[in-house]
């Protein structure tokens, strides 16, 4: 393949240089007089060019006016003479004249009132189609509607805007991403986020799975695109297989097409931009006081029948004889307001552009940095780019850009450990009655965490997330730094040797370094020096090296006026190495020697040295047609072929095609007078069918086996096997996905409408480590094509502006969405049935006919309010009662999974509806609870404007989906020592008499009994107790700004000035429980899991945009 | 123009299938590529190494399945595991850790590959002889044959796979073969191994590792003769039986009479002149009154250690080699884990059943205690110490991870010894009693008894002070049909293989087979395995397990779940339950 790019880039090269450069040369020369002075002119720019305007020679002309110039002269060459403020002439050479003295006019140029008249132009991908001709489902957002909000990632900016595109941040920490699906999840294993593509190039946003660092999950796959917001001009969604077809399996979930600003025609203009935020720490959870925390614990005690002995547990003893103890164990912390700040974040953008004809530029240096709410946690970029467009001839032009990102994400070190949770789960849960500082014997305050190396918790050990650790220690002495560096260049030659006819060659390198490092130290885990899990010091670092290449052909022939045609036809190659290595040192001799370098214990295991090497090639030819008639006609049709190096020999290949089409039925000679009538200005159906696939689920070699060894010797020798099943059926995902849509547009259309419909048909899924019969002498294959699953839904999308004139306007937009998915099979995967009796823990069960993302557990009613209520009861509701040995009736009790587990309820215990009445509670009682995806989706704004001011405003919301409260779980199981939530105070705590009963003075929201230790108490079963309604709106920015009149910026060097103020996530409105109703999406089989992670704070912005 | 049809000409160059195949045929560059293997003897040697090194992975689950239903292993005292428990209490489900047969499956899988492939590397390495190629084939059989013999006393019947299972496209699901079925088809499988001579009986001159940890000709005589003391028991018709155990006799005797092994000598002296055992004289008893002998505490270490400790013993016959803690540190941290062992021995039932202290019975012989009772477990340890001991016999030491790198015992010379003895009671039921029959049986467990010093408590009750001299000195005495018969002698020959194999992944087998005899007392031979239940249960679920045992079906694992389920052709066990 590289000798046939090479070939090609030679042959670009051989038509570029000049073809007679062995032919004559001849002097030219001449002086160029001013005509309105009638003297010699110094500085004007003198150039010999072909007949494509490619330059072959000039200079600028000396102080008497004169120029001279040699080359060969070919026909058509031409002298163009020009200056600023003169119009500029054009001369013919020929070989009869030699010498040319030229007179320059003066451009008198009157401004005046010029209506520009020009449809709106979309970027399809590779075509270039007018909005009103585009036939499949995308929008386009043009970044000026967004450029004021205050965030760090444009798809922030972008939430709820787009009907159909589900975004949700990840967590509220600075730098975390989004997670972003596009009409639902099509695939189990695979990263259902939509491909990004940047001027052109896709562009990847996570390390290639096969980095599944021990500690990477779902937040290493959210979308975090380094890409300056305000060096964003447009981003176009692609969403139906017709739109994505010709970028083949790496759109099949989606495509973001991002355009990053360019140059144009003008003198250079400097920008700035200035973003300040501060930021308020979200509403946390309300727990227990010191006092609350420690009669709880009693209440556990005597509930699970033990006695609190003061000497076993001094720390409860509150004994003043003991000042230590009395000291650090008589606190009442809030360990939320501890680990939190205040967070601020200033932005700044400078930005040069400009341009001539010749050449267009547009520079950028912008600066992020932000400090979260929650202490230690911030993000840091820096970033350039540059973007050159270069005409060097009519027919030969080039686009250069270079793009570097430098940024740095500090989170804490317990988000190493576990990427949904920081220390905001353990400031929730400690001990309420402990300090933050340490009092020494004599009562008097130290400068020292207090961390005692057992609390009553427990101990910290490595690797759990969960132990105890002092969270402000943590968070101040422990770190988790990642650092991206990241720089992409890229070149476009295009050749236009025919009106209708262009050759683009393009080609882009993405280096991308990352370097995380973490540290806990001593500390804040309390642990004696001797462990190994003090002063664990890490470096991990990974890079990747893309290559890619475009080689496309446009034909664009004239085939009359009343028709249109566009061809595109290409050949896209991808080649990615990624190389990785891991190092892991314990004990290191400070807690300020962070470094694994600076020694320490080092054991060889694999969680601690590590390194992967990995390459992956795809290759994809594609082809594009567009053809319209009459305007009113529209056809498209799209198709790839596309070979992917993860797939064994015979399944490498796969073509997917793609048909759409647009009937405006508003021009339709025999609607016109009706549509007048209206005033219907658009009106349009399409509709597309497209087929797509995906490899994304695959690791890099996932169809090749290889052999291992074990790790041991046998006769001194060391003994192999092959590791995996070599997995040659392995096939592409495959997604058939209808589209039907209408455009309405009406009042010339400031008013419009849009609506679709998909069904989305998905098949041969990818599963990962399904298992298969170990009769075959494998437990699992690392991948199966397995059963599909379907995505039908509708979205709505609509603007209108409502009033406008000199001093007004106003408008309104709104989008809403629905997406239903439905799986064709049941799918078996670990941990399921069983699971149901694990505390804390919901079973992930992939049932035929069901949604992906459901929640199954038992169905919570309640409590137990006192003995007779734990009988067991038939389908009637009579009690059961059974013969004991001496032939007495006695009743049968409520049992909890008889009989493996065998547990018989007491009052207050919490209880389980029992589906099938056999008075035992056990997976035959699950039930379906809920599901993390939402039923619509969308977002609402309005617009106004009144002279120089403006008010913008965003709404964005989520409904019908549920959220597991797990944070809630935590911090209502009552059976440790963890603190908990204020609700506890509601628990039962004694035996409700039928009378108290009948008198209602049983509290409705009653929490079961507290009861020490979870393997003797299954209150926090799996259960409808903890599924939420986590549907919300959110009002999620008000802006309001205001331009500076001209007049008062005349006479000083700036041109244009505008200030705005901005509040963001100003209110959610929801039912939900816990910290923050959006919860991450990005894990496709069990999405909508809280685990208490930062909630979004709400920030108060102020800008400043300056032109000079 | 003419430009254009060259790019256009490129374009359909590069879009060519074949170059762009090429260019998407990408290797790892970290590991070995499965289609790059098989490609010299060194991948065969290699592969073969692998498939030893997995058994003795296994090994660990080979043991506790083949224990854990059985008597003498029961849940620790402090340390306890669910799964362990829950089998002992007779609750045994399909997903249970310990009724998983992944381990035999890999193993036989290997096995198969090698057996696929090993030809491919003939041919593509010169100097790879065919001989060889057929010495590393005839392991892979008897290593493969030797996994479906524990797979069918486990779950009976069960898929018999001989073909390489390597990639997607073959079909994963397989159907059973009757337990009988396999068992004849892995007796012919032998058999031609052994017929075809490529197995060796040695690999080396200088190594007893080499020759204990492969598969030597001897390994398949004892491995065959255990198969056929289970073709005889189980077969239901008259002449395979006979056939079958006159099969194991001359198997057994081949491999007595090569001279290659020995039992580890236990010296003792009389102990006339020895003072300090008056503790157990009765009273007007003197050392004259009866043949009263001590051992030699040196040759009874000696002795443990050759066979527990340090391995390779001129009494092994075939045992995975530990070579490293790593390998067996399973064995460590399931019966040893520093004193609290997850699974112990039964140290009352072994106490008080298998290992009677003397009667002092003055017309009978007195040994202070048999020595496989010291093997066994320490008064004041759970841990057995066959498996948990140091070189150290001392009562309180217990072999810290550094030391612990012990071999694991598959077959000893005693084993044989046991299994002729029972193949030839069996031979000499169906002979009509034959007195020689019967008196050579018990030669043969005398053999393995004078070695332990064994108790008199626990020999035959009519073996005499007269005929022990002269068993004593090397005589065979002249039984009569009073002093021994068959019914007696089986009992005897079972107790003898428990108490000489404690621990070493046999009795649940020997119970098994016991029960399920085919002989003239097959109507009750269950009873028992029946009885065992007391010992075998956990506490207050002896009624659970005795209940379960009478089924026939639940002498056998449950198929593992998985395979349940994704297996369309295997359907659990009736007496399971539906899955």
């Amino acid at each position: 393949m590289k000798q046939i790019f090479n070939k090609i880039l030679l042959l670009i090269l051989l038509s570029v240089m000049p073809l007679a450069a062995l032919a004559q040369q001849t002097l030219i020369r001449g002086v160029i007089m001013d005509g309105t002075f009638n003297e010699p002119m110094y500085g004007a720019n003198v150039t010999w060019q072909n007949k494509d305007g490619r330059i072959k020679g000039g200079m600028q002309t000396n102080f008497d006016g004169s120029f001279s110039l040699s080359d060969v002269i070919m026909p058509g060459d031409m002298l163009v003479v020009s200056f600023t403020g003169y119009t500029k002439q054009t001369v013919p050479i020929t070989a009869s004249q030699t010498v040319f003295n030229i007179t320059l006019k003066e451009e008198t140029v009157a401004l005046k009132d010029v209506e520009i008249v020009a449809a709106r132009k979309a970027e399809t991908g590779m075509l270039n189609i007018n909005e009103r001709d585009i036939t499949t489902a995308s929008k386009k957002i043009d970044m000026s509607e967004l450029e004021d909000l205050a965030v760090s990632d444009a798809t922030d900016a972008l939430q709820g805007r787009v009907a159909g595109v589900d975004m949700v941040a990840t967590s509220g920490a600075p730098g975390a991403g989004m997670s972003i699906r596009v009409r639902g999840t099509t695939s189990l294993n695979g990263s259902s986020e939509p491909l990004i593509v940047v001027d052109g190039f896709p562009y990847e946003t996570s390390i290639s799975s096969d980095f599944d660092f021990s500690t990477a999950d779902e937040n290493d796959y959210a979308t975090m695109l380094n890409i300056s917001p305000s060096d964003i001009k447009d981003i176009t969604v692609l969403k139906d297989a017709a739109a994505t077809a010709i970028y083949g399996s790496k759109g099949a979930s989606g495509v973001l097409l991002i355009n990053t600003k360019r140059g144009t025609v003008s003198k250079p203009t400097i920008t700035y931009a200035f973003k300040g935020s501060m930021s308020v720490k979200g509403r946390g959870m309300k727990v227990l006081n010191g006092d609350e925390y420690t009669t709880l614990i009693m209440d556990e005690f005597f509930n699970a029948g033990r006695t609190f002995d003061p000497e076993a547990y001094p720390e409860l003893a509150n004994d003043a004889n003991n000042l230590y103890n009395y000291y650090n164990y008589g606190q009442s912390t809030d360990w939320y307001d501890e680990v939190s700040q205040l967070g601020w974040t200033q932005d700044h953008t400078i930005a040069i552009s400009g341009g001539t004809q010749k050449a267009k530029y547009y520079a950028s240096i912008s600066y992020y940095n932000a400090d979260g709410v929650v202490i230690g946690e911030a993000y840091n970029r820096f970033q350039t780019r540059v973007n050159v467009d270069y005409n060097i001839s009519e027919k030969l032009m080039f686009k250069a850009s270079m793009d570097y990102t430098n940024s740095s994400t500090d989170r804490n070190y317990v988000t190493f450990l576990k990427s949904t949770t920081n220390v905001l789960s353990q400031a929730f849960s400690r001990a309420p009655n402990m300090s933050v500082m340490e009092y020494d014997e004599l009562g008097n305050l130290t400068d020292n965490y207090f961390t005692p190396a057992t609390d009553l918790s427990g101990a910290y050990w490595t690797g759990s997330y969960t132990n105890p650790y002092n969270p402000v220690a943590m968070a101040n002495e422990g770190f988790y730094n990642e650092k991206i560096n990241r720089t992409i260049p890229k070149l476009s030659l295009i050749y236009r040797p025919l009106n209708w006819l262009r050759y683009q060659f393009d080609i882009s390198f993405d280096i991308h370094n990352n370097k995380s490092t973490a540290f806990v130290p001593q500390s804040a885990t309390g642990r004696p020096w001797t462990e190994r899990t003090i002063n664990v010091a890490r470096d991990q670092d990974s890079e990747a090296f893309t290559f890619q290449t475009y080689n496309k052909l446009f034909f664009t022939p004239n085939i009359g006026e009343k028709q249109n045609l566009q061809i595109v036809l290409g050949l896209n190659t991808y080649d990615v190495r990624s190389k990785g290595a891991r190092f892991v040192a314990s004990n290191t001799a400070s807690v300020k020697l962070t470094d694994p370098s600076t020694g320490g214990l080092v054991a060889g295991t694999s969680e601690n040295l590590w390194s992967s090497s990995t390459q992956e090639r795809t290759i994809s030819s594609f082809l594009q047609i567009q053809y319209s008639a009459l305007d009113r006609y529209i056809l498209g049709f799209a198709g790839s072929y596309e070979g992917s190096s993860k797939f064994g020999d015979g399944n490498r290949f796969a073509f997917y095609p793609s048909v759409s089409g647009r009937w405006r039925f508003s021009s339709e000679p025999w609607v016109e007078d009706f549509a007048k009538k209206i005033s219907l200005s658009e009106g349009s159906l399409r509709f597309s069918y497209g087929e797509s696939g995906s490899s994304r689920a695959l690791s890099t070699y996932a169809s090749q086996a290889s052999y291992g060894t074990y790790g041991t010797t046998y006769l001194g020798n060391i003994g192999t096997y092959q590791s995996g099943l070599q997995l040659s059926s392995l096939k592409w995902e495959r997604t058939r996905s209808f589209n039907a849509g209408l455009d309405l547009g009406f009042r010339d259309n400031t008013i419009n409408a849009h609506l679709e419909w998909y069904y989305k048909n998905s098949d041969q899924l990818i599963q990962k480590n399904r298992t298969i019969p170990t009769s075959t002498g494998f437990a699992s294959a690392s991948f199966i094509n397995n059963t599909g699953m379907k995505n039908t839904g509708w979205e709505f999308d609509a603007d209108w502006q409502i009033y406008r004139d000199k001093d007004w306007t106003v408008k309104v937009s709104g989008n809403f969405a629905r997406n239903e998915n439905e799986l064709k099979d049941d799918l078996e995967t670990s941990g399921s049935w069983t699971s149901n009796t694990v505390s804390g823990y919901y079973p992930t069960l992939l049932l035929g006919g069901q949604p992906l993302g459901s929640f199954y557990g038992y169905e919570y009613e309640g409590v137990y309010l006192n003995t007779d209520q734990t009988i067991a009861r038939d389908a009637n509701g009579n009690k059961i009662y059974t013969y004991n040995s001496k032939g007495q009736q006695e009743p049968v009790y409520m049992r909890f999974n008889y009989p493996t587990t065998d547990y018989t309820f007491q009052a207050g215990d919490a209880k389980y509806k029992d589906q099938n009445h056999d008075g035992n509670i056990n997976e035959q009682d699950v039930v379906y609870l809920g599901n993390g995806m939402p039923l619509f989706t969308g977002g609402f704004g309005f617009n106004v404007r009144y002279k120089a001011f403006t008010l913008n405003t965003f709404f964005n919301f989520r409904y019908g989906n549920d959220v597991v409260n797990m944070a809630k779980a935590n911090l209502e199981s009552m059976t440790g020592f963890g603190n908990q939530a204020i609700s506890v105070l509601r628990r039962w705590r004694h035996e409700y008499t039928e009378d108290e009963i009948a008198a209602g003075n049983v509290p409705g929201d009653l929490l079961p009994r507290a009861c020490f230790s979870s393997s003797t108490t299954y209150n926090t079963l799996p259960s409808s107790r903890y599924v939420e309604d986590g549907s919300f709106l959110r009002f999620k920015t008000a802006t309001l700004s205001w331009t500076m009149p001209k007049d008062w910026l005349q006479g000083t060097f700036i041109s244009d000035a505008r200030f705005y103020l901005q509040v963001s996530n100003i209110w959610c409105w929801s039912k939900y429980e816990g910290m923050d109703p959006e919860i991450s999406i990005s894990n496709a089989t069990n999405p909508g899991y809280d685990y208490a992670n930062t909630p979004r704070s709400r920030d108060y912005t102020l800008g400043i945009n300056l032109k000079f | 123009m003419n430009k254009i049809l060259t790019f256009a000409l490129l374009l359909g160059t590069a879009v060519s299938f074949s170059s762009c195949n090429d260019w998407l045929e990408l290797k790892p560059e970290s590991s070995m590529p499965a289609d790059e293997y098989w490609q010299s003897e060194s991948d065969v040697k290699a592969a073969m190494t692998g498939i030893y090194a997995e058994v003795r992975s296994s090994a660990l689950t080979r043991f506790i399945q083949s224990e854990m239903m059985a008597d003498a292993m029961i849940s620790g005292l402090t340390s306890t595991e669910a799964a362990f428990t829950q089998i002992k209490e007779g609750n045994i489900t399909s997903t249970n850790t310990y009724c998983q047969w992944t381990s035999y499956y890999k193993a036989i899988n290997q096995c198969n590959m090698l057996l696929d492939y090993a030809d491919k590397a003939l041919q593509a390495d010169p100097s790879f002889t065919v001989k060889q190629c057929e010495i590393y084939k005839a392991q892979a059989r008897v290593i493969r044959a030797w996994m479906y013999f524990y797979l069918i006393r486990l779950w009976k019947d069960v898929p018999y796979v001989t073909e390489a299972y390597y990639n997607d496209e073959k079909a994963r699901d397989c159907a059973v073969s009757s337990q009988m079925e396999i068992l004849n088809a892995l007796i012919a499988d032998l058999e031609a191994v052994r017929k075809e001579g490529y197995l060796p009986f040695s690999y080396s001159n200088t190594s007893e590792a080499a020759n204990k940890g492969q598969a030597t000709m001897y390994f398949l005589y004892v491995l065959l003769a255990d198969m056929y003391r289970m073709q005889g028991a189980y077969a239901t018709d008259q002449a395979t039986q006979i056939s079958a155990y006159q099969n194991c006799v001359t198997l057994c005797n081949s491999v007595i009479e090569s001279g290659q092994f020995a039992l580890v000598p236990v010296y003792k002296t009389t102990a006339e002149n020895t003072t300090g055992l008056s503790d157990i004289l009765l009273d007007a008893q003197t050392h004259a009154d009866s043949c009263f002998y001590v051992l030699d505490q040196t040759s009874v270490q000696n002795c443990f250690n050759e066979l527990y400790v340090k391995g390779n013993s001129a009494e092994s016959i075939f045992e995975l080699q530990a070579e490293s803690y790593e390998a067996v540190s399973g064995f460590w941290s399931k019966f040893v884990n520093g004193g609290r062992p997850f699974m112990m021995v039964n140290k009352t039932h072994l106490t008080d059943d298998w290992f009677t202290a003397t009667q002092n019975n003055l017309a009978s012989y007195i040994w202070y205690h048999d020595v496989r009772r010291t093997f066994s477990f320490l008064m004041n340890q759970d841990i057995c110490w066959k498996i948990g001991g140091s070189s150290t016999l001392s009562m309180d030491y217990i072999a810290s991870t550094a030391e612990y790198v012990k071999n694991i015992n598959v077959y000893r010379l005693a084993d044989v010894y046991l299994m002729k003895a029972e193949a030839l009671n069996q031979l000499a039921w169906m002979n009509g009693e034959d007195i020689n029959l019967l008196s050579e049986a018990y030669m043969s467990v005398f053999k393995v008894r004078d070695r332990a010093c064994a108790t008199d408590a626990t020999d035959l009750g009519t073996v005499t002070i007269d005929y022990w001299n002269q068993l004593n000195a090397g005589e065979t005495p002249a039984f009569t049909a009073n002093d021994l018969n068959c019914a007696s002698m089986e009992q005897f020959i079972l107790e003898e293989e428990a108490r000489e194999s404690v621990w070493e992944g046999k009795r649940w087998f020997d119970l098994l087979r016991h029960a399920e005899r085919q002989n003239a007392n097959a109507a009750s031979n269950i009873n028992y395995l029946l009885n065992q239940s007391i010992y075998s249960a956990a506490e207050g679920k002896y009624i659970v397990v005795r209940t379960n045992w009478l089924n026939a079906e639940k002498r056998y694992l449950p198929y593992p779940h998985q395979d349940v389920l994704l297996n369309e052709l295997l359907d659990q066990k009736p007496a399971y339950g539906v899955e």
